[in-house]
């Protein structure tokens, strides 16, 4: 899988307020930054209330921004931070979400399966799983990358990652979908 | 089968499909445009010449007129000069750790006045001119100010923005904006800080309360918001006893209303909740496996953080305060449960004593 490879210098430009950076980060990371929210908080507005707050957190630390080889990791963990936020401020909704909204209007074949991959994945998968496999299918990063995101030991995120895959390609299987 | 490669690519997918399109949204709130504004440099060096030359020298003028103004207000408190000249004070930003600052913004954001509530804030605005400077480079020189005098530390790691705005919505914006400022300019520092966020409704009382014992009128809301939250030992009195620290770790610990933590208050220093409970078992005589409804709240008392412990056995109510930082036992107290088929709030002055079951 490839790994997403983002661009320091966009985070460096950004600190003198270039819109173009600003624009060519979000286009490069807006789907991470939700997906990442949607895999902690599971929910579809509290993850959209992240992601805003997340990129304009992102603009107003870019000025402090050092440069550690890995920007990716550094945004992720700003998304993240906002999500525990939210969650000890007691703000995150407990209602399930309406995952019928989730992929759009789209009804081809290829789009419903995509949206029931991420339905069952919501519904079969703890907090934990759910992050590393969303992480791992949306960044490529390797399972150590992951292990320092989410401050869990990389043998955790192994086997999690692994427990995970298989729960969904055993729901997904008894939902009659097996190729 | 349905592969793993397979699985990643489609969730991925419905994830991408279903990120909303903020982007627009984003650049204008953040005020951003493609082709950045020219500083002032360029523009001077550029066409329009005469007219950027003309701004650059008023404003230039302005800004002496700013501080002969300031100056007239330290000698004759002129304060009609100062509201000609300048915009009126659009909110109030508190910040509280142990000094206490209340700056006064106008409708730009720019700092109008900066006041040191207490004798530490003095120790901190002495060498300090923030008038005309951007709240947000405001607050974060303050707060460099606190860590190099050693007011934040990682004990006591946590600070307070209090704004008070005629508009709650910009208000709300304003301290979401400082203290993710002051946040991720800390991120560089040492210490690991707190801070809690809170929007002001200001009123009279509130102002009248806050002046009476010499603290902000952040400090002062906080305290009206933990008196809200119904702790049973607790007094304006004794929260007022209190270190700016621990009325955040009291706010934090009761989630007080409209209180937004980033980051967390120090609690080292208190011995737990499971600690105060086992310190009031052990005393009682009781293990946790005998007991039933256990309650456990931080709480203050005559100035001093204490745990409040309730817990129900043998038809018998437990209550307990137990110091929050040694685990001594304050106060203990043993009573007929009159409360047993009851699930509202235990209330302490039950004195009528039938254990009947009667609504």
């Amino acid at each position: 899988m490839a790994t997403l490879q983002l661009d320091e210098n966009l985070i460096i430009r950004m600190a003198s307020n270039d819109g173009a950076a600003f624009r060519e980060l979000y286009q490069q990371t807006s789907g991470v930054v939700y997906g990442f929210a949607m895999s902690i908080l599971r929910n579809k507005h509290d993850a959209e209330d992240v992601m805003h707050d997340a990129f304009i957190r992102i603009h107003a630390s870019a000025v402090t921004y050092k440069p550690s080889g890995n920007p990716m990791a550094w945004i992720l963990t700003i998304v993240r931070n906002l999500c525990l936020n939210r969650i000890r401020a007691g703000k995150v909704c407990e209602e399930l979400p309406e995952y019928d909204e989730l992929a759009g209007t789209s009804n081809d074949s290829d789009t419903m399966l995509d949206r029931m991959v991420l339905e069952t994945a919501m519904n079969v998968l703890d907090a934990e799983e759910r992050q590393i496999v969303i992480l791992h299918a949306m960044t490529g990063f390797k399972h150590r990358e992951i292990a320092e995101i989410l401050d869990l030991p990389t043998g955790t995120i192994l086997s999690k990652y692994n427990r995970a895959l298989k729960k969904i390609r055993k729901e997904m299987e008894s939902k009659g979908v097996d190729r | 089968m349905i592969e793993n490669n397979e699985i990643e690519k489609r969730l991925a997918s419905a994830l991408n499909a279903a990120a909303p399109d903020m982007l627009d949204e984003l650049m204008a709130e953040l005020d951003l445009t493609e082709n950045p504004e020219p500083s002032l440099r360029e523009k001077l060096a550029g066409d329009g010449q005469e007219r950027y030359k003309k701004a650059a020298i008023r404003s230039r003028s302005f800004r002496a007129l700013i501080s002969c103004a300031a100056a007239l207000i330290i000698l004759v408190g002129a304060a009609a000069v100062w509201k000609n000249i300048n915009d009126r004070v659009f909110a109030v930003v508190d910040l509280d750790v142990n000094p206490s600052i209340e700056l006064s913004i106008n409708g730009k954001e720019k700092v109008i006045g900066a006041e040191a509530v207490n004798e530490d804030g003095e120790v901190i605005l002495a060498d300090m001119d923030l008038r005309g400077s951007d709240v947000k480079v405001a607050c974060n020189a303050i707060v460099g100010s606190m860590l190099t005098k050693g007011y934040l530390t990682d004990k006591s790691n946590s600070l307070m923005v209090s704004v008070s705005a005629g508009d709650p919505e910009k208000g709300h914006e304003i301290e979401q904006k400082l203290s993710d400022g002051i946040s991720s300019y800390l991120d560089d520092s040492d210490i690991t800080a707190a801070i809690l966020g809170q929007y002001v409704e200001d009123d009279d009382e509130l102002e009248d309360f806050a002046e009476e014992n010499g603290i902000s009128l952040g400090k002062a809301w906080l305290i009206r918001k933990l008196m809200e939250t119904g702790g049973q030992k607790m007094t304006e009195e004794s929260l007022l006893e209190l270190s700016t620290q621990e009325l955040i770790v009291l706010g934090q610990e009761r989630n007080a209303e409209g209180v937004i933590m980033q980051g967390t208050a120090y609690t080292g220093e208190y011995i737990g909740y499971e600690n105060a409970l086992s310190a009031a078992l052990g005393d009682a005589g009781l293990d946790s496996s005998q007991i039933t409804d256990p309650e456990v709240e931080m709480d203050c008392e005559n100035g001093a953080m204490i745990y409040e412990v309730e817990f129900r056995y043998g038809g018998q109510e437990y209550e307990y305060e137990i110091a929050a930082s040694t685990g001594e036992i304050i106060k203990s107290e043993k009573d007929i449960d009159d409360d047993r088929n009851d699930d509202d709030d235990h209330d302490q002055d039950h004195d009528d004593h039938d254990d009947d079951d009667d609504d």
